[in-house]
């Protein structure tokens, strides 16, 4: 069964010495001092964004013409994991360096390659995913949103949801341009939006926190130039596939309760044998998704096709970051946000975020599906 | 892989996929020796492959440990492998035939002119009847003295078969003043070798016993029909296979890992993750494996139990999951939270980790 094994990766040495350099930028210009409310990597700071952008760390591996510094993923990865391992304020351009501008790149018009791609590399331009909708969520083709060719271009009507287009100064959007025929995979296409167009109105909708995490997007007869196609007309399931591929695979999928895993580690002691026990299984697991994310993202730089190991690492990765802040509840005898107790506070905000982490980006059970079918199930 | 392990896994893989047959097991579970099958594998020099003049690492060896578990091969293969390699480490003789290797911890080691006179009970000693040498580790003042005393020495007192769940030996071995053939200080860089080299290639054949019983589910589940189709058209039954490809998948990546850092110093981190890993991975696989095959899968008949039975076993030799994970959540939460992400990130190879807190202050 060569599909479940991931040929081991080690970093090269330039990646080491990157790691320093970006540890020794966070040791300056990590805001050491912002109240931790929010959920981890959900911290919304352009500053932070253009210093990132400053140092060559977005866009790390485009083309130089586009702004882009052509470095290795394996480079980008090291990066990536550095910043979420101390949860740095990475929120706005996350979503546009992570996978918007991979999109325009390979499927764009060189006018938006030359024109947006270097902002979103000088952390300037940000972008959000425009893909579920209210009655398409897991049946991603089964969205209703609809643009129609007109002289002006295209009018499009419809409504996209739990994006982050409050951050956003674009969306690629997923929409029906022609009807579905045989296949519902068939009619697709990506539409590159800019969100200040008219007739466009973002609604924010608050978590079960009471936070803003995400919105709803109506589009009212908003006329599209003719350009803002992505790609081919008809390719936008194709297109929307690989852009997933980028979206289930990155180091955060594993670490969004990182810190509470070491905040843990500050609060047991070693003498209890079930914190030990059940912290110990926790710390093994983080090993090995890191050795297992890092065997992936060599595979993305070989061009081999990761087959169902993206999926893999998303659903062990995120039952791992549910798993964190459910242990911290069982091991540690605090009341949940007891101010007294950093760990008790932190795990407070870590549990009620949890279940995002299996839905975002795929299902648990859609991703299970993907792998069953690539075992040859089904 | 590199080429060398290719080479290496290719043909273990066409050795064992060819003679380690239905009637191999069978005839095995009623207690007779594999005899010819060991020769095949002694001709191939697989035994020895760990040896030092061999120039092979335990990466190199990986795939035959994994075949040991996928093709369930009811042989002393690891632990010859294992016991040789401590051996040509020490510069002891070299020695064909199966081998085992014994923790001394139980043992009293006494000097006598020149040599050691062994005495006391090993338990549990994996295919102590099998093995032609035993390689007993000992550590006298505080060095690692690896010991050979051969199967016709006269000072083994007595040999009380035992065995594990999948009927493999695991004998109670006394030792009566047994005079050591051999002994040689060898340069160990673990704390509990016996242990942690165990523990090793016990989670490395279970990763590919979790394999093959997956393997074996799988093509059940495609042409096992009920209510009009195979059974594999079902999403539960998908699911739950999709789980247990993800837990070996992982298991997978952990032990090769452990194998990188083998022979290394603290390579005790590494394998203790791999154990944990491989040993959740695997019981996992043996309990979802069996429902998708029914009643079917539990009959003494269908090959499935082959490999659960070792799983079973092996799940347990050379410390639980428990016992590991605790080790390194003890060894974590001494370091801190602060440097958890700087040892996840470190190479192994620098790493400053200890394993109890006494040796940490020296
Ligand atoms: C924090 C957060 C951020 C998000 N960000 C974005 C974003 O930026 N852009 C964007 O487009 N979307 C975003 N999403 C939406 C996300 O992609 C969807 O939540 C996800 O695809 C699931 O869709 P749904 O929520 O409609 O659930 P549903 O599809 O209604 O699923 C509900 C439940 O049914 C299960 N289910 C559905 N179909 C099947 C099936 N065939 N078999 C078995 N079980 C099934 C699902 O697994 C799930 O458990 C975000 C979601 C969250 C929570």
């Amino acid at each position: 069964m060569a599909f479940i094994h991931i040929p081991p990766a080690v970093l090269p040495p330039e990646c080491e010495e990157l790691r320093e350099e970006v540890r020794a930028f966070l040791s300056k210009e990590m805001p050491h001092h912002r109240q931790k409310k929010e959920a981890a990597f959900s911290f919304f700071d352009p500053a932070f964004s253009r210093k990132l952008g400053e140092r060559g760390w977005l866009g790390m591996t485009w083309p130089k013409q586009y702004g882009g510094h052509e470095r290795s993923f394996l480079e980008r990865y090291v990066v990536l994991e550095e910043l979420l391992a101390v949860d740095a304020p990475i929120a706005a351009h996350w979503v546009a360096d992570r996978q918007s501008g991979d999109q325009l790149i390979r499927f764009g018009t060189e006018e938006m390659r030359t024109t947006i791609v270097p902002g979103i590399a000088r952390g300037e331009v940000y972008f959000c995913v425009g893909m579920s909708e209210p009655d398409a969520g897991s049946d991603l083709a089964g969205i209703r949103s609809r643009a129609e060719r007109v002289p002006e271009g295209w009018r499009l009507n419809g409504t996209k949801i739990w994006n982050s287009a409050h951050h956003a100064h674009y969306m690629i959007a997923l929409v029906r341009t022609q009807p579905a025929g045989d296949s519902r995979h068939a009619g697709l296409s990506q539409l590159l939006i800019d969100l200040t167009t008219p007739g466009i109105t973002i609604r924010p909708i608050l978590n079960l926190r009471g936070y803003v995490n995400f919105n709803e997007v109506h589009f009212n007869d908003v006329i599209l130039p003719a350009d803002c196609l992505l790609g081919k007309e008809g390719a936008g399931w194709k297109q929307v596939s690989t852009e997933l591929g980028f979206e289930r695979s990155g180091p955060e999928r594993y670490l969004s309760s990182i810190e509470l895993l070491m905040q843990m580690l500050n609060s047991a002691s070693p003498d209890n044998e079930r914190q030990a026990v059940a912290l110990g299984r926790l710390v093994c697991e983080a090993r090995t998704l890191r050795r297992m994310s890092i065997g992936l993202t060599a595979m993305f730089v070989r061009r081999e096709d990761p087959g169902v190991i993206s999926a893999m690492v998303k659903d062990m990765g995120t039952t791992f970051e549910q798993r964190i802040p459910e242990m911290a509840a069982e091991l540690f005898d605090v009341e949940l946000g007891d101010p007294a107790s950093p760990l008790a506070q932190l795990a407070a905000i870590t549990i009620q975020n949890a279940p995002s982490f299996s839905l975002r980006g795929g299902s648990r059970e859609v991703l299970r599906g993907m792998i069953a079918k690539g075992m040859g199930l089904r | 892989m590199s080429n060398d392990q290719q080479l290496i896994s290719d043909s273990i893989n066409r050795l064992f996929e060819k003679e380690v047959n239905r009637n191999v097991l069978e005839s095995f579970e009623k207690g007779q020796h594999p005899e010819s099958l060991w020769q095949l594998i002694e001709e191939g020099g697989y035994h020895r492959v760990l040896d030092v003049e061999s120039g092979a690492t335990w990466s190199d060896v990986q795939p035959i440990l994994r075949a040991i578990g996928y093709y369930r091969v009811p042989l002393p293969l690891a632990e010859t492998l294992l016991a040789n390699w401590i051996a040509s480490r020490a510069g002891l003789s070299e020695c064909d035939g199966p081998a085992t290797i014994i923790d001394g911890g139980t043992l009293e080691a006494r000097a006598q002119a020149g040599t050691f006179l062994l005495s006391g009970t090993a338990n549990r000693v994996p295919w102590g009847r099998q093995a032609q040498r035993f390689v007993i580790l000992c550590k006298i003042d505080g060095r690692w003295i690896a010991c050979t005393v051969g199967a016709g020495n006269k000072g083994i007192a007595s040999i009380v078969p035992g065995a594990n769940v999948a009927s493999e030996p695991r004998d109670t071995i006394r030792f009566d003043q047994c005079r050591c053939d051999e002994h040689a200080h060898v340069d160990l860089l673990d704390e509990d070798p016996v242990r942690t080299y165990g523990a090793l290639v016990r989670a490395v054949a279970m990763t590919g016993a979790a394999e093959s019983v997956l393997a074996q589910a799988l093509q059940h589940a495609n042409v096992r029909i009920q209510f009009g189709r195979p059974i594999g058209k079902f999403q539960a039954i998908q699911h739950m296979l999709a789980e247990v490809a993800t837990d070996v998948a992982a298991a997978l990546a952990a032990v090769s890992g452990a194998c990188d850092a083998a022979g290394g110093r603290n390579a005790w981190i590494e394998v203790a993750t791999a154990k944990v890993m491989a040993g959740g991975a695997a019981i996992r696989a043996a309990r979802v494996t069996h429902q998708v095959h029914g009643a079917m899968g539990f009959t003494h008949e269908h090959m499935l139990h082959y490999g659960t039975r070792r799983i079973w076993s092996w799940r347990n030799e050379y410390g639980s999951d428990a016992s590991w994970a605790g080790l390194v959540g003890a060894a974590s939460i001494r370091r801190g939270g602060s440097a958890f992400w700087p040892d996840v990130t470190e190479q192994v190879a620098r790493l400053q980790w200890q394993r109890n807190p006494i040796e940490q202050e020296t």
